[in-house]
């Protein structure tokens, strides 16, 4: 798996150091000397992190990026992304789990049955449904 | 506005991309799995080749005229090289699959054509890597020709450059075709099949249909096979280099084409058609080449030098009209002796086989079968040799309004 890592790192010229610190912040280090198919789905998942993390694009669109993670590390994921977030990246998180959606993001596109829903932070999206203070979840419910 | 790290990264390296494709093709089984069942292969063929060679020469020791006959292109260079043929045939197709099938199979080109590299950019990367597994591949074959030269055998550099340079055009034109294969196949096992189909049809082609008149000896032309022949006899021909670079680059580009798995089938079909129009337009163009260059050491491409100069002044079409059945042996003979060579050093000559219901076992009750009739500035004449001592003054003979030309055919 290491060569997977370094040749993106090579593609998009990191050094090693941004290597070791993504390496370190998406929690492969124990895993680094596997083979790509022999790693578990949570793994699979942190490769595709650090790949994505290795680019220099502004906007990263991540599909599940909680699908085979535990609740630990769920949170522990969700905290990398606040990182990342917060040194100016835009993520879009494509996410059926309502509740780890409110945990990490900023903005919801909330859609149903193919069709836009509602836009903007649960504020607003509170707001529009008249439901003071609600999760997201009930937000959800009340706009499809 | 795009920041300056996203620009910087429109630039990127091929190096990085070059050692990946490489890594792929060298931690492969495929590649090693040729070596090892090529080495011992171009062992025993030359061993065999250099034992038959030095019978013939022991034989050829009392009579000029069959030492004369003795090359090391056709006694060792040919059988050696033909181990390589049969690998590349049949083996190297899984070594070039193998820089494709696999990233298919993992999905790991999904991410691979989204890294900031343009698709033929990555068909050219793996390309490269093809060629230098072509070129690991011929490191038996070099041992074997540093024996011959070792034991003191004699290599003519510029037939053995121009025989590497016909199987290096071969192994890519192979390569290339595996790589479409790859392409438009799901796995790496239905990509062997497709690249497999193209080959072995080759040897189906070339067995089943050559020496047939018309439509068939024209389709017998493209198997694969073919390509190499003229370097085997030691004949550079311009026409058939460029046939083969647009071949390959056909091949190439229709990888190109059906690499992106997010590019929907109607646009890579249309794309495909382009392609392969593109490319029937170039061999069309280059099949009209007539330069060819005889870089054999016995010149056996060529006549004389002086009937070479006296012929190429003979500017009107000639017209040979052969009466004999394609298979006849003399037929073949007279190719090889005459035609070939006349094609090669006169601008206008056409052949024609008079065919119509011959055949070699019919062939004794038609008194014309055997004849070859030359019609030159309105004059014609017959004659039933295959060779050019008969074949070139009766062409003079022909060519009464370029009486400067006579000498050469006398002497």
């Amino acid at each position: 798996m290491v060569r997977v890592v370094e040749f993106f790192a090579a593609v998009y010229g990191r050094g090693q150091s941004r290597i070791a610190e993504t390496i370190h912040l998406a929690g492969l280090a124990s895993v680094l000397n596997k083979r790509v198919s022999t790693l578990s789905k949570g793994y699979g998942r942190r490769l595709m992190l650090t790949l994505a993390l290795l680019t220099p694009q502004p906007v990263l669109l991540m599909d599940e990026p909680f699908d085979g993670f535990d609740p630990r590390q769920t949170r522990e994921i969700m905290g990398v992304i606040r990182d990342v977030a917060s040194r100016g990246r835009s993520l879009v998180l494509a996410i059926h789990q309502l509740v780890d959606a409110e945990r990490v993001c900023d903005r919801f596109v909330l859609l149903g049955d193919g069709q836009v829903r509602g836009i903007g932070t649960l504020n607003e999206l509170c707001a529009r449904t008249g439901k003071a203070s609600a999760r997201l979840e009930d937000v959800f419910l009340a706009l499809t | 506005m795009r920041s300056p790290e996203i620009a910087a990264s429109h630039r990127a390296h091929l190096q990085p991309l070059l050692l990946k494709e490489l890594r792929e093709v060298l931690s492969g089984r495929a590649l090693w799995t040729m070596l090892l069942l090529l080495c011992p292969l171009v062992g025993y063929s030359f061993l065999q080749a250099v034992a038959l060679y030095s019978e013939a020469s022991t034989s050829a020791r009392d009579s000029p005229v069959l030492a004369g006959g003795l090359s090391p292109l056709d006694g060792v260079l040919v059988p050696s090289f033909g181990a390589l043929y049969l690998a590349v045939t049949l083996l190297f197709p899984f070594v070039a699959i193998r820089t494709l099938g696999h990233e298919k199979e993992t999905g790991a080109l999904r991410l691979l054509v989204q890294l900031p590299y343009r698709v033929p950019t990555l068909i050219a990367a793996k390309m490269a890597a093809i060629s230098i597994a072509w070129l690991i591949s011929i490191v038996p074959l070099l041992s074997v020709l540093s024996i011959w030269v070792v034991l003191g055998g004699h290599l003519y550099a510029p037939e053995t450059l121009n025989l590497i340079l016909g199987h290096l055009l071969y192994g890519l034109l192979i390569g290339s075709i595996a790589l479409f294969a790859a392409a438009i196949s799901e796995s790496a096992a239905t990509a062997a099949i497709i690249a497999l189909a193209f080959t072995v049809g080759s040897w189906v082609l070339d067995f089943g249909l050559a020496g047939q008149p018309g439509l068939l000896e024209w389709i017998s032309r493209l198997s694969l096979t073919q390509t190499l022949r003229s370097f085997e006899q030691g004949l550079l021909s311009l026409s058939l280099l460029l046939g083969i670079i647009a071949g390959t680059s056909g091949f190439v580009a229709l990888s190109a084409v059906w690499l992106h798995p997010g590019q929907p089938p109607k646009t890579k079909l249309i794309r495909s058609t382009i392609c392969v129009v593109i490319t029937a337009v170039v061999l069309a163009l280059v099949t009209q080449i007539r330069t060819s260059i005889d870089v054999s050491e016995d010149r056996r491409n060529s006549f004389p030098a002086a009937d070479q100069r006296a012929l190429a002044e003979l500017r009107e079409p000639l017209v040979i009209a052969v009466h004999m059945a394609p298979e006849d042996p003399r037929y073949i003979d007279l190719r090889r002796n005459v035609l070939s060579k006349l094609q090669r050093v006169m601008p206008n000559v056409t052949v024609r086989l008079v065919t119509t219901g011959q055949s070699m076992v019919g062939s004794t009750s038609d008194e014309a079968y055997g004849e070859i009739e030359y019609s030159y500035a309105g004059q014609s004449a017959t004659s039933r040799s295959t060779s050019h001592r008969e074949a070139l003054p009766l062409l003079y003979g022909l060519a009464v309004t370029c009486p400067r030309i006579f000498g050469p055919s006398i002497s």
